[in-house]
């Protein structure tokens, strides 16, 4: 189990090199990307065996610097969970707009490479090991929003996109430093634990700059240009740019900031900014056209701006953890028409969604006492039988039709929250709210137990 | 005499050089012969410092003849490799591989070439020989042998209308820094009555106070070499006009020479009280370096001219992690001369394959390069993101260590205006390489092949810069030594 989350990571990372490698074979490498990324997200669910257990690996780049290494603990590792989902997803949807450059081709290995850069910012536990993955996520950024190398005068918009978001990252840099002449570790839990008893000066600018990161990540204005280009993405692009990249790590250092903040005076004033800053989103998203690309970054903005506000208090977890689905729902619901692959792509190969589902099963039944170790034997051997019973039926088609919905629900869930028009919120925000509700449902009850 | 074989390595380490300008420049070779000499020198200099640091029994490896080379004023030819030699030997010899390995194809229908290349292997003995003189006469020596090689290169085999103003200019603006070098040196010899640096710091007592000016004269005149703001003056005419592989030497080898001058005689040989009023001047020159060099960068046309000025930046750099006198902020100035051989060197040689290829240099007239030549845009990419310290590229961990030092220095906003200095180095940076490879070609722009060994060693310097930055615990290790040699107080 302990080398799970890593494995996870270095398949995504590997099927992202050879989706990049085969990128010529465009219809072998959307069929395939969308097999693996199904095949990770199911998988993913087992890391939620051992949560709040740091397993992972441990390793030390440079020396000055303390080992790196991969946490398991809770919520990192269900928005990593969340991630993978976000991959399938991507790879389910089928754009109705031409590509528009060779460069398209690139996309679905790009897709795997940024979800395991995003897999280990939010699992990674050491400060510099962070900033290291967060620069690279802000330059792997860069050719999804700037696909056209043809484009006249492209090298303003590259540079004013970069600088943005290194000035985040110099922000975290600067947390990070001063963290770490406080408390002399570069662990990211022991120096933020230290962070209380910092000075007067030092202390402000800690929250200050983690602030400021979050800020740019989260493309709250005035850094919310490239919120603006990223809304006119095709769909699968805007799910990582608008939402499981930089957001939602954005997103996730509010939520570690948030008992800095926390009954401190400047706690006010965050959520003053924060409240403000939804407002100026929710009037930009009313007053613009529907489905443009002005109202869907006024949406965007209001959801993270509500994040803002809520991080000095204890509703900042259940915004985290709702804010992937959102951030999806939001990316998907507010603009055009969504169209889902068809299913008669996935039985070009020999292998089916079920004897997929099989032999994950069959995975999961044969390393029955590393897998299941800490959970209750009676539960492990009866998660065993059924995953064995359930392998032996797929493999005679039994519950084709069942184990097929499983990614049908998803694609139902993803095509309900748009119809042709963008003017039908209400019901988008109902199906978002009902995902959301059942998801949080499932992390809490996951984390009370 | 002190003769092990480390030290013989050592004299092995100073001497190939030389040897190759004797042969290069004697012998009746052909072109391609003569570039293999030149690099096959530096490459066996190479080899001689593996075998002189791999081989020492003790911390730094020494050549110190019993007899003296001028009596009267008791100068003898000792040669030192320490802790804080090493890493500024290594660049120099990285580059000078590099620039060698370059100029092989570079210098096709160079005319005069024994004479360019035997004065390319002089420029890097006495780079070489600068950096291990243990005495202050023989470091003044190769000073000078270093100014005097670089000027007849850049006045001999220039480009350009005014080469002869542009390297007298270079000449005098040197010449200038050397006096400055000399007075202080005289003054300290005159006090201590020796010019052993050893000595020198074990009879510091010995010295009226005033130490501050001592301090500030030599700081200008390594401060010249070093070519921050406002002393740089000489430096973009000279690095435009010059041919790319002494280009390469003078920016990513010989800049260095003002940095460890600063490092192995004012910071070294004095002490920390002695900078009480210099630090936040010198903070806040290396930043106004940094800004400055920037901004002539975004101003600049000639793309060689753009990089030259990056060089002052990056120095700016050197001068406020050296300002910081801190263990980090020491260390992270040698990691960041390292790190800046490596980075600039790889963007001029890719600026370089750019200018062959198209023979233009004005930014305007250039564009579409990832169309036109894919590989050395990529290269060009590759050297702007190490320039930005990207992670994980070398720069990163020098940037690091330079502003880990910076928050440690007790002067705080300073140290936070230097956390804004990188957004100005990747924004110039990004601009020249997107500037150059994306969009539509200018009309009319062909592109020429250019020849595999200028293209070869723009990859081997791109890897090196992967390579250090993916393992850089030995580069740590090596420039930690050095910041504590100097910080430790004592002798240098």
């Amino acid at each position: 189990m302990h080398v799970l989350l890593p494995a996870l990571v270095a398949a995504t990372l590997c099927g992202g090199v050879l989706f990049l490698a085969l990128r010529k074979r465009a219809a072998l490498v959307r069929t395939l990307a969308r097999y693996l990324a199904l095949a990770l997200a199911v998988l993913s669910f087992l890391l939620l065996a051992h949560p709040g257990e740091d397993r992972a690996v441990r390793f030390t780049w440079a020396p000055l610097m303390d080992s790196v290494g991969l946490s398991t603990a809770a919520p990192g590792i269900y928005l990593a969970i969340m991630a993978f989902w976000t991959l399938y997803l991507g790879c389910r949807l089928r754009e109705e707009r031409p590509p528009p450059s060779a460069l398209e081709l690139y996309w679905p290995g790009w897709a795997y490479v940024l979800c395991s850069v995003v897999v280990l910012a939010l699992t990674v536990d050491h400060f510099v090991a962070r900033i290291v993955l967060l620069d690279l996520l802000s330059l792997s950024l860069m050719p999804l929003l700037l696909i056209d190398l043809s484009a006249v005068d492209y090298h303003v918009p590259i540079i004013r996109r970069y600088l943005i978001f290194r000035v985040g990252d110099s922000a975290f840099m600067l947390l990070a430093m001063l963290l770490h002449q406080h408390s002399a570790t570069f662990h990211i839990d022991s120096a933020l634990a230290s962070a209380a008893d910092l000075p007067a000066g030092p202390f402000v600018t800690v929250v200050l700059s983690g602030v400021l990161a979050a800020w740019v990540k989260l493309g709250l204005p005035p850094c919310h240009g490239w919120v603006a280009e990223g809304a006119m993405l095709p769909r699968s692009r805007r799910i990582w740019v608008l939402g499981a990249a930089l957001p939602l790590l954005g997103a996730y250092l509010l939520y570690r900031l948030g008992p800095l903040a926390a009954g401190r005076p400047a706690a006010f004033l965050v959520i003053g900014v924060g409240l403000l800053l939804m407002l100026w989103g929710v009037h930009r998203g009313l007053r613009s056209p529907n489905g443009s690309s002005e109202a869907q970054t006024g949406w965007l903005v209001a959801h993270s701006a509500l994040g803002l506000a809520l991080m000095p208090t204890p509703a900042m977890r259940l915004f985290l953890l709702t804010f992937l689905p959102v951030r999806v729902g939001l990316c998907l619901g507010l603009a055009s028409t969504v169209l889902l692959a068809p299913a008669r792509a996935m039985r070009r190969l020999p292998v089916s969604e079920s004897g997929l589902f099989g032999s994950v099963l069959r995975w999961l039944g044969a390393s029955e006492t590393s897998l299941f170790e800490g959970i209750p034997h009676r539960v492990a051997q009866a998660v065993v039988a059924l995953a064995d019973l359930t392998a032996q039926r797929l493999e005679r088609g039994v519950f084709d039709r069942s184990v097929q919905s499983v990614p049908r629900i998803v694609d139902s869930i993803a095509g309900s929250l748009q119809l042709q028009h963008t003017g039908q919120l209400r019901r988008n925000l109902l199906w978002v709210s009902v995902a959301l509700v059942a998801i949080v449902a499932l992390m809490l009850l996951w984390e009370i137990k | 005499m002190k003769v092990g074989l480390a030290s013989s390595w050592l004299l092995a380490l100073l001497g190939s050089p030389w040897l190759g300008a004797v042969l290069v420049c004697l012998g009746r070779w052909g072109r391609q012969v003569m570039g293999r000499l030149a690099f096959g020198s530096v490459a066996l200099s190479s080899c001689a410092l593996a075998a002189a640091w791999g081989g020492r029994a003790e911390a730094s490896v020494a050549w110190q003849p019993e007899a003296l080379w001028i009596p009267p004023i008791g100068a003898r030819f000792a040669l030192l490799l320490d802790d804080l030699s090493f890493p500024f030997v290594l660049n120099v010899l990285l580059v000078a591989l590099a620039a060698t390995a370059y100029g092989w194809g570079y210098y096709q229908h160079t005319e005069r070439l024994h004479l360019c290349l035997a004065l390319t292997l002089a420029f890097v003995g006495s780079m070489l020989g600068t950096l291990l003189a243990d005495d202050l006469i023989v470091f003044l020596v190769f000073w000078e042998g270093m100014l005097l090689a670089s000027t007849l290169l850049l006045a001999g085999w220039g480009e350009g209308p005014a080469v002869l103003n542009v390297a007298l200019r270079y000449f005098f603006f040197m010449q200038a820094g050397s006096l400055a070098l000399l007075g202080a040196f005289a003054w300290l010899a005159g006090h201590t009555g020796s010019v052993s640096p050893q000595q020198i710091a074990d009879r510091l007592g010995m010295v009226p106070p005033g130490l501050a000016g001592l301090a500030s004269v030599m700081l200008l005149g390594f401060g010249i070499k070093l070519a921050v703001a406002p002393l740089h003056s000489w430096l973009p005419d000279a690095h435009a006009i010059a041919p790319m592989p002494v280009t390469v030497l003078l920016a990513a080898a010989m800049l260095s020479m003002g940095a460890y001058g600063i490092l192995r005689f004012p910071l070294a040989l004095l002490e920390k009280g002695d900078f009480v009023l210099l630090q936040p001047l010198l903070l806040t020159l290396g930043l106004f370096s940094q800004v400055y060099g920037g901004l002539m960068c975004l101003a600049s046309k000639d793309v060689k001219r753009i990089v030259a000025y990056s060089s002052v930046s990056q120095m700016g750099y050197v001068l406020f992690a050296l300002a910081t006198l801190t263990l980090q902020g020491v260390a992270g100035s040698v990691f960041h001369i390292v790190a800046h051989g490596i980075l600039k060197a790889l963007l001029f040689m890719s600026v370089g394959l750019v200018m062959r290829a198209t023979g233009r240099r004005d930014i305007n007239q250039l564009g579409g390069l990832a169309r036109t030549m894919p590989r050395a845009a990529a290269l060009l990419f590759l050297a702007t993101l190490t320039l930005a310290a990207v992670p994980p590229l070398c720069a990163f961990h020098s940037e690091w260590l330079i502003l880990s030092g910076g928050l440690a220095s007790g002067y705080p906003l300073l140290a936070y205006l230097e956390f804004l200095a990188p957004l100005l180095t990747a924004g110039y940076g990004l601009w020249l390489s997107t500037r150059l490879a994306l969009g539509e070609p200018p009309p009319g722009l062909e592109t020429k092949p250019v020849p595999r060994s200028m293209l070869w060693s723009c990859y081997g310097l791109a890897t090196l810069s992967l390579v250090v930055g993916l393992v850089p615990a030995p580069f740590y290790s090596w420039a930690m030594a050095a910041a504590r040699l100097v910080l430790g107080g004592g002798s240098p």
